[in-house]
């Protein structure tokens, strides 16, 4: 309990101490994070379609903002008595002209509605294409040499706080994700191997199968104060891994740390005839290429640290 | 002082607003410093039909300057950036349009307007004063030269008021039935989120008291929103935990303030935040997310949040209704707090920096 003083209080102190209560709530399954998770989902199904940034987008925004046909004229005037003319004229003619604007906005709308449709549809099968582009199976494309996350252990606990959620995706069985709660992180993971997050689980970690995407679409705007990605960044096809870094940089809160842990390409090639490396939709990106595309989403400070067969770049969402 | 007149330029000057409140705040301070001062607006209430005149009668005088308040898209924006005049650019802040893409896009797209005047009024505004530190940071990022802040002036007398008998009433009976009451007040709109406010009710419902309530007070700013608000409500089964008050009087609002346990507000945008100094007013302990101006607002006066996970925000609901201390500690730090934002200490700020800029001249 806090004293009363007329000094207030120290927001700090009593902050933490609802945090641990959290913390302590969700351990003792009282409100688990599948549940915030359900209400972000809940609300986000009425959230109307079509919002996502690109130009196709601000195209058809553009033919909405035309659609709308006023018929208010402007009636100011800097000659005396224009305006009043002006006014009553408008006034006088509005019953026409408000017949005609009315079937020209609803043929408009009804036609920016259409676009909107057929850009929606356009973009679920973008999705589709790039969920059908032969991504690597996990058994047959791991790396020849298996990447290494022990190695990164210190450089986690280093760079991520100790307070407010951190989501380590993919955690795979969970050895890194039991150092960084050993090390006193709030630390919890998705993997969507089904084998994989159970063992996570078993060994009383706080696992969820889940896809790292579909996590993050649901996760609340700023709501994490750390985030690993390892395995999902090599193995998704291109679209997703620039959704997965959109959805970072959305989810992280301002100044939180992320840390992409990817398997380099030297590495995966080693097992892999040539050709099929260059023509592999699926193949790691270098880390300079990761470097710039966090730089381009909302990322600053972004470094990279090499370990040999895997590189971890560490960046910082921007205030 | 060379200023003989400085006339005042609003989109719309309406009742229970608080930019409408604060124009007529700087009118009388104006008056009060022996200059003449009209408001000109392109819209007016009825109630303040004769204390303004619509922009189009304005004739220009020897000597005056302008004023334009500035909160949002207008076409008024383009007429006073054509007038002659010295001009002045009080600033409220425009809501990034970010907010309304997915509700609104027409309202989205007047904001990138407004916020597009705004910065166009950077060339020929001499001055522009911010009602928020955080609003002056963008005034700068506009462009303005020369930037001030002075803070909103609220004149805290218009907050005692009588509780509307029949709401007192009938909150007193949802009282009685246990649970805290939680409160917000402010439009219907994304930028506000209500939407967390509902998540972070079922979260306290879950985790401490199920016959916990929220009370929204406040029109809409967005229709889709509302409407998906009201879904998302009877999604959750909330019809019994979520009262959607909409537009209310000054009696029915003073009696939610006064019936309400503690103030919640979640909002991600506010560039002053106007209904915090009402609920202090009002003893209400506060628990705010710490966005946009709302920390500069509140000072040490409220619970900051910097995580509005729900199950965070509902710890720190149970944490304040149930720590008398807390919320003693809260309640008192209000009254301070809103002291050293009286409407005397907020008028002779907004007197200086008057003062000043007129004396520069034109």
């Amino acid at each position: 309990m806090s004293e009363a003083t007329g000094a207030g209080f120290d927001n700090e102190r009593v902050m933490a101490e609802i945090r641990d209560e959290v913390a302590r709530r969700r351990a003792a399954g009282d409100f688990p994070p599948s549940l915030e998770r359900e209400l972000d989902l809940a609300f986000d199904r009425y959230v109307p379609a079509g919002s996502v940034s690109s130009d196709f987008t601000e195209a058809v925004k553009a033919a909405d903002r035309a659609a709308y046909i006023n018929v208010a004229v402007p009636t100011e005037s800097e000659k005396p008595g224009v305006g009043e003319v002006k006014r009553v004229l408008r006034k006088a003619m509005a019953w026409y002209l408000n017949y005609l604007a009315q079937q020209t906005t609803a043929f408009a709308t009804a036609s920016v509605r259409a676009m909107r449709s057929l850009g929606e549809r356009l973009e679920m099968v973008e999705e589709q294409l790039a969920e059908l582009a032969p991504a690597r199976d996990d058994a047959a494309d791991r790396p020849a040499v298996a990447p290494d996350l022990g190695r990164w252990v210190g450089l986690c606990t280093e760079r991520l706080p100790s307070r407010g959620r951190v989501l380590h995706a993919e955690c795979g069985s969970g050895a890194l994700l039991r150092s960084l709660v050993d090390a006193g992180v709030d630390a919890y993971g998705v993997e969507p191997r089904g084998p994989l997050v159970d063992a996570a689980a078993a060994g009383g970690l706080e696992a969820w199968p889940d896809d790292p995407v579909e996590h993050l679409s649901a996760v609340a705007e700023g709501y994490l104060a750390g985030l690993v990605l390892s395995g999902c960044v090599d193995r998704l096809a291109l679209p997703r891994q620039r959704r997965l870094i959109e959805l970072a940089a959305a989810k992280l809160a301002p100044g939180a740390p992320l840390i992409l842990i990817a398997t380099h390409p030297a590495a995966w090639a080693t097992a892999v005839p040539p050709l099929e490396v260059d023509l592999a939709p699926g193949r790691p990106l270098h880390p300079t290429t990761w470097a710039h595309l966090l730089g381009a989403s909302r990322f600053t400070d972004v470094a990279v640290e090499d370990g040999g067969d895997t590189s971890a770049l560490t960046a910082r969402r921007s205030g | 002082m060379s200023a003989s007149a400085v006339n005042q330029v609003i989109p719309s000057l309406v009742r229970w607003d608080a930019i409408g409140n604060h124009s007529l705040q700087v009118q009388s301070l104006l008056r009060e410093m022996g200059l003449e001062s009209e408001i000109y607006v392109n819209d007016v209430g009825p109630e303040y039909a004769g204390q303004a005149h619509f922009f189009d009668r304005y004739r220009g005088q020897s000597g005056a300057w302008l004023m334009y308040q500035a909160s949002t898209g207008s076409r008024l924006a383009s007429w006073f950036a054509q007038r002659p005049e010295p001009k002045l650019v009080n600033y409220h802040n425009v809501t990034p349009p970010q907010f309304f893409e997915r509700w609104e896009p027409r309202l989205a797209d007047e904001m990138v307007d407004g916020r597009h005047q705004i910065a166009k009024l950077a060339g020929v505004a001499r001055h522009g004063v911010a009602v928020s530190r955080y609003n002056e940071e963008e005034l700068i990022e506009f462009g303005y030269r020369s930037t001030s802040t002075s803070p909103l002036m609220v004149d805290m007398s218009r907050f005692d008021v009588a509780s509307d008998p029949t709401t007192a009433g009938w909150l007193d009976r949802q009282r009685q039935r246990g649970g805290p009451g939680i409160l917000f007040h402010g439009r219907i709109s994304p930028n506000k989120a209500q939407h967390d406010l509902v998540k972070a009710l079922v979260a306290y419902r879950r985790l401490y008291d199920p016959r916990a309530r929220l009370h929204l007070t406040g029109g809409a700013s967005s229709g889709s929103y509302r409407y998906a608000l009201r879904r998302f409500i009877a999604g959750e089964g909330l019809w019994d935990g979520v009262d959607m008050a909409g537009p209310v009087s000054s009696g029915e609002l003073a009696a939610y303030f006064r019936g309400a346990d503690v103030y919640v507000s979640l909002s991600e945008h506010e560039g002053f935040g106007a209904p915090l100094l009402e609920a202090m007013f009002n003893g209400l302990p506060i628990i705010a997310f710490a966005s946009s101006a709302v920390p500069e607002t509140v000072g040490d006066a409220a619970l900051l949040l910097t995580d509005k996970a729900p199950g965070v925000v509902a710890a720190a609901i149970h944490r304040v209704v149930s720590d008398p201390a807390l919320r003693a500690s809260l309640v008192a730090a209000g009254k301070r707090r809103l002291a050293e934002l009286d409407l005397s200490r907020t008028r002779a700020s907004m007197r200086a920096v008057l003062a000043k800029v007129l004396e520069a001249g034109p």
